[in-house]
């Protein structure tokens, strides 16, 4: 293994030994070769921060995921996927209930790798062979999903003993599992909520219905993970997840307040890695997160105090609703055009009145997730809480980038936009694309529209 | 026929007569037809309840894009876009909308419809299974849809006013089940268009008047002999078959196909079951609506309950091709339809994928697939 690479990955001292087989043997069911390693070498170190220790730390986190999930089998684990986005909770439970399982939000975990690291062209095979069962071709159906089901089907990784399908916030995952569970006979333990709720009272106002059912279908999927997997995911375990979470999550959010100083000091490829890596709900991200966000704040703060960043000092800031793995269809662009980019909407911002507290841990983790994502709530959830990060972010100008395959995305972002440049009075901009499959991608089009973009905020900064 | 002239006649007369009733007064409440409404509890209040159903043409559609994004079902994006081009008369006269949301195509409509079109909209919640917790969460949502409408007439919807509105929404429903099972016979007495028709003027007409005709057609049918010529019998099924959306229907029976059966959210999942009233009435709502329905494709894991009444509908009704019609980026009908073409292809029983956007340019390669598909069932 090319030590260079090795070097990139943070894959250091004793962890040689262990790892190097490891990602010898990954590499070659992902069909890895010389070349690609090489390509990745030019890409990660053009793209991200990798002067950066805690950066390469990141990186390292993702890869050695992704070979914990493709080797997951042939090491004897039982495996699990959560889908993506996941529900962190219960899967950082069961990735932590047993050395003998492997769980994880599997598409997640080859996206943030192939992607960003061998350039998109490495995930098409995987998006074509879902094509061919069942999944509607280029934006129609969701890229995430179609990993999901193409890298099972193609081998790159094991068949799972369980899907766990978290559709509270979309309906092709079910979908897409029934296909998987008509191909291989693999149970599937669903997730579901059901968004009734028109959002206006949205944070303070959430229905305890609606927390008593998505608690139920929580609990219930713990519960069938538990027959399964053979591992009993109990109350206690799941509270220590909820707390090992929590911690990634403050340690993360610690970062990111780093992102207010000006310039602003990393670049937002690489804080969508970090945020990705760690709380992707890995066990990875989990366990070794931590230390890699507290090497990588000592050195941000090195660079906030050096002045150096991605951006000028004085660059009009804009918030970045979320972006592509591969960050340089977008990411790059816009901060190639002379804007910074301090956040996106996994941001925190204060959330407004005094949050319910809860005995039961699945009522716990409903009331959280739909209080703390305007997303998980409704569409007008969705446009407060961007109208809020805007105004914390104390931002020039807001992108939506639409995942356009992704019907979430299809409901909001005209109101969206209508109701914050009114009442924040900033432009707003609809970039749309995907966040895996760039087939259809138009650089072009994408360039000439964020141009326009940026000369309009640059104007009235 | 001669009951439909009758019915034809009310329907001609329909909004005029729902309008000189909003003006004196009572509520008129429009409602998505995705199967989960009661329309019972909304007769109960007082008000009067219109399917929102319209669908099949494409300048709503094109209309909707200043509202909602494009990859969402057609049939959910056109609405929005009859209401805010005054196109449908009917989708400008109610004072409360009902949307029961199922997935994210229609909590798009739902969402447009709040954002954009000035009137009040109601979100029923539909959950995605049949569960224990399922059942009580429906059933916490039409009592708060009960509340609602309460306050929209200043009415209360007793038990016994309810049980009243339930056995008139059973009648209506057992004479259009009777209708639609006599074409499981070799002649089927009535063609699947007049068939879909009637299924749709059940969601428009007054309910005393189609009871009427719908008897009055039953005892025709009876008798009437007339035979049909003979077509290759299709199972016509996917997710919404609006008001209006005929292109597929017209092009398969001008192949000389004959519709024998069809399975869609607004038609035969509203007549299939009765809602059973001995117990508390409420609770038989959330009974029938939720747990004895045929489960849409948006149910997780739905396919097992799903497949296993299609077959049983090929079965019974002697199909001899199923034809799935969904609309542009349903994605849980598209996805479903690949799994089940492959359970049918297991029994040799030919299944035609077609989907619609509702545009005139797809009608020329829509007709082609069809009408090759009806030739290949017909030659055997």
């Amino acid at each position: 293994m090319d030590p260079e690479f090795l070097n990139l990955i943070g894959i250091e001292g004793e962890e040689l030994n262990k790892e190097v087989p490891r990602l010898e043997k990954a590499f070659g069911i992902l069909k890895i070769v010389p070349k690609d390693i090489d390509r990745a070498k030019e890409r990660v170190s053009r793209i991200f921060s990798m002067e950066l220790r805690g950066m390469r730390k990141i990186w390292g986190i993702a890869v050695k995921e992704l070979v914990d999930l493709i080797l997951a089998k042939e090491e004897g684990k039982k495996v699990a996927y959560g889908s993506y986005p996941p529900l962190s909770e219960l899967l950082v439970a069961g990735s932590l209930a047993s050395d003998d399982i492997y769980c994880s939000p599997a598409e997640a975990v080859i996206d943030m790798v192939l992607s960003p690291m061998f350039g998109p062209d490495k995930v098409v095979p995987i998006l074509e062979t879902a094509e061919r069962h069942g999944l509607a071709p280029n934006l129609a159906a969701c890229s995430f999903l179609k990993t999901r089901l193409g890298a099972i089907v193609n081998g790159i990784v094991p068949i799972p003993d369980l899907l766990l399908s978290f559709c509270f916030l979309c309906d092709q995952t079910p979908k897409t599992d029934e296909v998987l569970h008509d191909l291989y006979g693999i149970p599937v333990a669903y997730v579901d909520n059901i968004f009734e709720d028109n959002g206006y009272g949205w944070p303070e106002d959430i229905s305890q219905e609606r927390v008593e059912y998505f608690a139920n279908e929580i609990r219930c999927c713990a519960e069938k993970f538990s027959q399964v997997m053979e591992h009993e995911l109990t109350e206690e375990k799941v509270r220590e997840a909820v707390a090992l979470n929590a911690n990634v999550f403050r340690a993360a959010a610690d970062l990111r307040e780093f992102m207010k100083a000006d310039p602003v000091p990393l670049s937002q490829s690489d804080f969508m890695m970090i945020s990705r890596a760690v709380y992707s709900a890995t066990r990875r991200g989990s366990l070794e997160g931590i230390e890699a966000l507290a090497i990588l704040s000592e050195e941000v703060k090195k660079r906030i105090n050096q002045g150096v960043g991605p951006v000028a000092k004085g660059a009009p800031r804009v918030l970045l609703t979320n972006a592509p793995m591969d960050p340089s269809p977008l990411v790059t662009v816009i901060e190639g055009l002379g804007l910074a980019i301090p956040a996106t909407s996994l941001a925190s911002a204060p959330i407004k009145g005094t949050p319910r507290a809860y005995d039961s841990i699945w009522e716990h983790i409903a009331y959280t997730l739909m209080r703390r994502r305007g997303a998980y709530h409704s569409s007008w959830g969705w446009i407060l809480q961007l109208k809020e990060l805007a105004s914390v972010w104390n931002v020039d100008g807001l992108i939506i980038f639409v995942h356009l395959p992704c019907r979430q995305y299809e409901l909001f972002p005209l109101k969206a936009k209508e109701v914050i440049e009114k009442e924040i009075g900033i432009p707003v901009v609809i970039i749309e694309g995907d966040f895996v499959d760039l087939r259809d991608y138009n650089a072009q089009q994408t360039r000439t529209r964020l141009e326009t973009f940026a000369e309009l905020v640059k104007r009235r900064k | 026929m001669e009951m439909t002239k009758g019915l034809l006649a009310h329907l001609d007369t329909r909004l005029s007569e729902l309008r000189q009733q909003k003006e004196r007064g009572t509520k008129i409440v429009g409602y998505t037809p995705t199967a989960y409404m009661p329309e019972e509890l909304v007769y109960a209040s007082g008000a009067l309840p219109i399917a929102l159903d319209r669908g099949g043409d494409i300048e709503p559609v094109l209309a909707s894009t200043s509202y909602l994004g494009r990859v969402l079902d057609t049939f959910c994006r056109a609405q929005i876009g009859y209401r805010v081009m005054h196109q449908e008369p009917l989708y400008q006269i109610p004072d409360l909308v009902i949307v029961p949301v199922t997935d994210l195509h229609v909590r798009g409509l739902a969402d447009s419809w709040d954002f954009f079109a000035g009137v009040e909209v109601f979100r029923l919640g539909v959950p995605h299974s049949k569960v224990g917790h399922a059942f009580q969460h429906y059933l916490a949502g039409l009592n708060l849809l009960k509340e609602r409408l309460e306050k929209l007439t200043g009415l209360e919807i007793t038990e016994k006013r309810l049980r009243e509105e339930i056995a008139l929404s059973n009648s209506l429903r057992g004479l259009l089940r009777e209708i639609s099972l006599m074409r499981k016979s070799e002649n089927p007495p009535i063609s699947g268009k007049e068939f879909i028709r009637l299924s749709h003027d059940s969601l428009h007409a007054d309910r005393h008047v189609m009871i009427k005709a719908l008897k009055s057609l039953r005892d025709e049918l009876q008798v009437n002999k007339t035979i049909r010529p003979k077509g290759a019998r299709i199972l016509l099924t996917g997710s919404t078959l609006a008001w209006g959306d005929d292109k597929v229907v017209d092009l398969l029976e001008t192949a000389g196909a004959s519709i024998v059966v069809e399975e869609f959210c607004e038609g035969l999942r509203t007549y299939w079951e009765d809602v059973n009233a001995d117990d508390d009435p409420m609770k038989a709502l959330a009974d029938s609506y939720l747990m004895k329905r045929v489960p849409c494709a948006f149910f997780r894991g739905s396919p097992e309950e799903r497949f296993d009444f299609l077959l049983r509908l090929v079965k019974d009704f002697n199909v001899d091709g199923v034809v799935w019609y969904s609309l542009m980026y349903r994605e849980t009908y598209g996805i479903e339809s690949h799994i089940f073409h492959k359970v049918l292809e297991k029994t040799n029983m030919p299944m035609l994928i077609v989907n619609s956007e509702y545009s005139p340019a797809e009608t020329g390669h829509l007709r082609t697939r069809i009408e090759t598909f009806i030739q290949t069932i017909e030659r055997g």
